[in-house]
């Protein structure tokens, strides 16, 4: 009641004085306490935004059902060497080609592979340039494909399910555009590297899938 | 009488829950303000006539977001002043994802007060009625969305990306609300106010799945089942073969004589509404309120639109056989995987009516007063927002010299955070009475420089930023007409 009381007969200073505490408070707390300034301008020219993206790319099989192919055979760094023009290269400046090099951080194919034929493969894609007859970059799968079990007669008995990754290196995207051909080159071998004889068969076949890995690197600035 | 005023406490605090997360203008309901029955309906200020007038009287902001903050996406670089965020190559991304939450919100709410009457009836009893303009938001990101856009899919592969948690709900609405408070006893006092609602604009996103799985062989499996409900000027167009060929929104009808204002009506769009209120004196000194606030519908007829998108898509790749038999070109192979993935989702539109509920509060309060002047208040508020309950639990400081001058200084635990400190000022020159407060005062602010000349602040920590305030008009003041025979007794 004493307390009441002196509130009552002092209630303008009470006003006043509650009034001026609390608008420094809030001022002090609104405008004296800067943490941090940070000044746009010198935002950095160094951000990225880059993914890890992996989706599905091609799949099938491959076989030589209208060929016939029965026979027995020792293959030992048999190769086979195809050029075909160089589907990579797009018409146009460096910004419209969707494998500027400048575009990724990684580039990446997965190749999971069942073979069933009793072949070990390796593979090696290079860039060339006919002009100058020179090759000016390449990517190596040298276990593309491991060859199937075969049993006592060299007949394929079960498949060999190989996973590889093609690794496109940036110096490999930055060729592209200077290319006009690509070859490729598969190199083939029996087991026991090419020193047992195994059959082939028409029925063989190789199914393949690969996905695609790549890392955009998306320049913000 | 001490053994029933501690019951109290504990019953009190047994109803309040540690952990919390919402805001809702906390410090208002301790203070003598014409507002704070939009808190409960039972509170009644000293005033004894209070006229609101348009936006004027009241303008309540209120955003909560338990994401990041400013200096969790920026922060300065090594060198001099620059700038850095997230995104630099210098930064660990994991260190961003794991401050994000299995679940992120951000919820955006706006009250404008068109118009606002209270007026004092009897010996205790309290008439008023309410006008606002309401706009309320509830976004919700999971954190699958964070990490996919950041870190790849790459992460995913084996698993599953559940974005089935991503929501969205935004609508715009009036409400028009007429309420009463009195003594039903000496002690006990009720209020209660129902509301007329009146929806302008609303969008609501019902996500029932939208996921993608994946095998380890790359194998990406799409499933897609959400609903997009519309109700505003906006027209979907969708082709025969159920892909979206465009939205578009219907500005001519603004152009149109009385358009906007048809528009701005809400008359097409209807709902009902009802907040209750009651306190109780337990002793002179110790009160004790409880809440039920926003319990209602509106029923959205006007312009809707409900957006179904459904999806059912796998994609393993592109079978290259018939490319390697020569029956078909890589270009021709491509086109059939774009022209796949535009059918991989099916939009189909409706036009049925659809019912968005209220965000409803309960609300236990508990005051203390050491004189009649100077109090001490616990408050607990929860906001159930769909499958979602936010908490906040607020202790109060407060004085109240009638309405000549109101103050309240405040903390709160809200959105898992402990540093909420708030406060809030009213004081009365002849018939106006000013008033400014926030649930949250940023104690850090941070400068942001956009160039040489121009610069902005922004809080440090801007998990919650809540700020209400405006300028009434008051008449009369029913504390100062029982002091004068008080004092007269002693």
């Amino acid at each position: 009641m004493v307390i009441n009381q002196a509130f009552n007969l002092n209630q303008e200073y009470m006003v006043k004085r509650s009034f001026l505490y609390l608008t420094l408070i809030l001022g002090l707390l609104t405008t004296g306490c800067i943490k941090e300034t940070y000044d746009m301008n010198k935002f950095s020219k160094d951000e990225h935004l880059s993914p890890t993206m992996a989706l599905p790319a091609i799949n099938g099989n491959v076989t030589f059902r209208d060929l016939d192919l029965d026979l027995t055979v020792r293959v030992n760094n048999l190769q086979l060497i195809d050029s075909v023009d160089n589907f990579l290269k797009v018409e146009g400046s460096d910004k419209d080609n969707p494998l500027n090099p400048e575009n990724f951080e990684l580039l990446n194919l997965e190749v999971t592979a069942l073979n069933g034929f009793p072949l070990r493969v390796s593979l090696q894609m290079s860039l060339y340039n006919s002009g100058a007859h020179i090759t000016i970059g390449a990517v190596n799968a040298t276990n593309f494909l491991e060859a199937a079990s075969v049993d006592n007669s060299g007949k394929a008995v079960s498949a060999t399910e190989t996973k590889t990754e093609i690794k496109f290196t940036r110096a490999f995207l930055s060729a592209i555009p200077r290319a006009d051909k690509i070859i490729f080159q598969f190199t083939f071998n029996t087991p026991n590297n090419g020193t047992d004889y195994v059959s082939i068969y028409s029925d063989y076949k190789i199914y393949f899938k690969a996905a695609v890995v790549f890392k955009p690197d998306i320049n913000l600035k | 009488m001490i053994r029933k005023t501690s019951w109290t406490l504990i019953l009190l605090m047994a109803m309040i829950v540690a952990s919390v997360s919402a805001q809702n203008s906390q410090v208002l309901y301790n203070m003598n303000l014409p507002q704070n029955h939009l808190m409960n309906p039972a509170l009644k200020p000293s005033n004894s006539l209070y006229i609101g007038l348009p936006v004027i009287s009241g303008i309540s902001l209120n955003i909560d977001n338990n994401i990041v903050n400013f200096s969790d996406v920026f922060m300065k670089g090594v060198k001099g002043d620059s700038v850095t965020s997230i995104l630099h190559r210098g930064f660990n991304i994991d260190n961003f994802l794991a401050k994000i939450k299995d679940i992120s919100t951000i919820e955006p709410q706006m009250t404008v007060q068109l118009f606002g009457l209270g007026y004092s009836i009897g010996r205790n009893g309290y008439v008023f009625l309410d006008i606002n303009d309401r706009v309320e938001g509830n976004i919700i990101l999971p954190e699958d969305l964070f990490s996919l856009v950041l870190k790849g899919n790459k992460q995913f592969i084996g698993g599953k990306i559940n974005l089935s948690a991503l929501r969205g709900d935004l609508k715009y609405y009036r409400e028009i609300g007429l309420g009463f408070s009195k003594n039903i006893t000496k002690k006990f006092r009720i209020g209660i106010k129902g509301k007329l609602l009146y929806g302008i604009a609303a969008l609501s996103i019902d996500n029932r799945l939208f996921e993608i799985s994946s095998t380890n062989d790359y194998l990406q499996k799409l499933n897609a089942d959400i609903t997009v409900n519309v109700s505003g000027p906006v027209k979907f167009n969708i082709n025969s073969d159920h892909t979206l060929r465009s939205v578009v929104i219907d500005k001519n009808r603004f152009k149109e004589s009385g358009g906007l204002t048809d528009f701005l009506s809400g008359k097409n769009n209807r709902g009902l509404g009802i907040d209750f209120g009651a306190t109780y004196d337990i002793t002179r000194k110790l009160m004790v309120s409880a809440a039920l606030t926003d319990i209602g519908f509106i029923k959205w007829e006007k312009d809707v639109t409900n957006l179904s998108v459904k999806s059912r898509f796998e994609f393993g790749g592109l079978n290259v056989v018939d490319v390697i038999n020569g029956t078909e070109t890589f270009e021709e192979l491509g086109q059939e995987m774009v022209d796949s993935l535009n059918r991989a989702f099916s939009f189909a539109t409706t036009k049925v009516h659809f019912t968005d509920n209220l965000q409803y509060g309960l609300s236990f309060g508990g005051t203390y007063s050491f004189t009649k002047n100077i109090s001490l208040g616990l408050l607990s508020y929860r906001r159930y927002l769909n499958k979602q309950l936010h908490k906040s639990l607020t202790f109060s400081a407060n004085v109240n010299l009638s309405n000549k001058f109101s103050s309240s200084l405040s903390y709160t635990v809200a959105s898992n955070k402990y540093n909420n400190l708030g406060a809030g000022i009213a004081f009365r020159t002849g018939i106006f009475q000013f008033y400014l407060l926030s649930d949250r005062i940023p104690v850090m602010w941070d400068k942001i420089k956009i160039d040489p000349d121009n610069s902005f602040i922004l809080p440090s920590r801007w998990n919650t930023i809540n700020l209400r305030l405006g300028i009434n008009l008051v008449f009369g003041d029913s504390e100062r007409k029982v002091d004068k025979p008080m004092l007269m007794v002693e």
